[in-house]
């Protein structure tokens, strides 16, 4: 790293740097912002989708004779059940993807701001080590 | 008779030749002692007489018919001493009333004495005219001599008097650059102080805001983490169901399962969380060491340097100020040096009188007048022994034929 790379270049790096940083966090709220939409969305439409099948799946009990007014079958039942239990697995399937969706943006939000805050760092660290180097080489002197 | 006695008188005159034992000192040019021997052995006839007072009296025997007064240097003796021997030259030349009855013998060496005489006259105003112009080309000489020895003397004083200047300017210069050393040291030396202090304050004002830029990372610390676990969806559905006679049991047992799955990822997440965040503190501590360790290792060096520098402040100054003192002592021996010499040149044409050597005649050695007597009877003598062979010979001529 040359010294145009840090602080002789009188804060460009850090800068660029800054403003890298703001572009990714503004991609990073825009994929949690989507993942969330995406993941609602989803959810929606599970949620349809299985409203959707209930009455179908009632229906074919009806027409089986294993359900309707004063009817409580056994195979009704247990059909309801893991319609239910199905439906329950999907919804948590997709709040799951979500929630792994969003803490991976928030990650990768907290990673991206570490690598800032290092490479700042260190830009910081080589300006005050190259001041300490240039204030005690006394070069006015190098000549005796 | 009467004119023979006359003539003996007369040549008796002739032949008194003037004293010069009066004085040593005689004031006579230079005759060397070689030509009075020379003279002596030459001597022929009536002029060997003649020759012999001429060597013995002086190398100018016809000088003094010149003008009075164009002579200082020729005493009077020998002035009357001249006119003497003139008398004598022109008598030897026939024209001093010689006898008439010289022979034939006589009158050749008659002859021949003239022309000694005369040749002694030639070399004789040859060399006195010689003396007065070597005398005027002396004073010439003289003059110019001085005149050149005074500026001489005049211009190796002012050079001396110039690198004596110099000298001083010397010691002066170099004076004042050794006596600005001193405060020039301790003057590099403050700056370095300086310079010092000013890293110090720069490391330390340096590691401070590294270190008041350390915030403590909250990236992992409050990560909105999602659980479900405990909202588990509800749908209306779910009440139909049961209202038709459908079984709870399925549906619960799912739910739970869901909401112990949403659970634990939840709590996967927060823990990871959790790991991350310690992670970046223990990052920060890193750095923070990493600051603060800079900021040593820069007060450290910071030391070194401090002492190196000083050190070498210090020898180059020491170096400095030796060149210096080496140079100066040069150049003052060298100003000193030249100084001398110049003044020892100058103290060659100094304001003592000049005396230029000029090839001057040599002093004439003092006459001894024993010496001119005896020589004067030896010549006598001699002159005698001639007459009485010349006389013989012409005898023995006689009786040959």
């Amino acid at each position: 790293m040359s010294m145009m790379d840090n602080y002789g270049d009188y804060g460009l790096a850090e800068a660029s740097a800054l403003r890298r940083r703001q572009r990714g966090s503004l991609a990073n709220q825009a994929a949690a912002f989507q993942g969330q939409k995406r993941g609602k969305r989803n959810l929606e439409d599970i949620s349809r989708n299985y409203t959707e099948g209930y009455q179908p799946l009632a229906s074919s009990f009806g027409q089986r004779g294993l359900g309707g007014a004063g009817v409580k079958s056994g195979i009704r039942r247990s059909g309801l059940s893991r319609y239910a239990e199905k439906f329950q697995r999907d919804l948590g399937a997709e709040t799951q993807n979500i929630q792994d969706d969003l803490n991976n943006v928030a990650m990768q939000e907290a990673d991206q701001q570490a690598e800032l805050e290092d490479y700042i760092a260190q830009l910081r660290l080589q300006k005050a080590q190259q001041i300490m180097a240039t204030a005690a080489s006394l070069q006015q002197y190098a000549s005796y | 008779m009467a004119v023979k006695k006359k003539t003996k008188d007369k040549d008796k005159d002739d032949k008194k030749v003037p004293s010069l034992k009066s004085s040593n000192t005689l004031g006579l040019e230079y005759t060397p002692r070689s030509v009075v021997d020379r003279t002596a052995k030459k001597r022929t006839g009536g002029a060997d007489a003649i020759e012999a007072q001429q060597a013995l009296g002086t190398v100018e025997p016809v000088v003094a018919d010149r003008p009075e007064g164009g002579e200082p240097y020729i005493s009077e003796q020998m002035k009357l001493y001249r006119a003497w021997l003139k008398k004598q030259k022109d008598k030897a030349l026939g024209g001093g009333g010689g006898s008439t009855a010289l022979t034939e013998a006589q009158k050749l060496a008659n002859q021949l004495a003239a022309l000694k005489i005369q040749a002694e006259y030639d070399k004789a105003d040859r060399e006195a005219q010689k003396v007065l112009d070597d005398r005027e080309a002396t004073a010439l000489e003289k003059e110019e001599a001085a005149a050149t020895r005074q500026r001489k003397f005049s211009a190796l004083s002012e050079v001396a008097n110039i690198y004596g200047r110099q000298g001083a300017e010397t010691d002066a210069l170099y004076g004042g650059q050794l006596e600005d050393l001193p405060s020039r040291q301790q003057a590099d030396l403050d700056a370095l102080l300086q310079a010092v202090s000013a890293g110090k304050e720069t490391i330390t004002g340096a590691e401070n805001q590294f270190l008041s830029s350390l915030v403590a990372p909250q990236a992992y610390s409050d990560v909105p983490l999602v659980d479900f676990s405990t909202a588990q969806p509800v749908n209306p559905l779910m009440g139909a169901l049961g209202a038709e006679g459908a079984g709870t049991a399925g549906v619960t047992g799912q739910s739970a399962m869901d909401a112990q799955l949403a659970a634990q990822y939840a709590q996967l997440a927060r823990s990871s969380a959790q790991q991350l965040n310690t992670g970046s503190q223990n990052y920060l501590a890193a750095l923070r060491n990493a600051g603060t360790g800079a900021a040593a290792a820069g007060r450290q060096h910071l030391g070194m340097g401090q002492n190196m520098y000083q050190n070498q402040i210090n020898t180059k100054y020491s170096d400095l100020t030796n060149q210096l003192a080496m140079q100066r002592l040069q150049a003052q021996q060298e100003a000193a040096a030249r100084t001398a010499q110049a003044q020892a040149d100058a103290a060659e044409y100094g304001q003592a009188p000049v005396d230029v050597p000029v090839d001057l005649p040599a002093t004439p050695p003092p006459v001894d007048p024993n010496a001119a007597a005896a020589a004067a009877a030896e010549a006598e003598r001699k002159k005698r022994e001639r007459e009485a062979a010349i006389a013989a010979l012409n005898a023995a001529r006689r009786n040959q034929f």
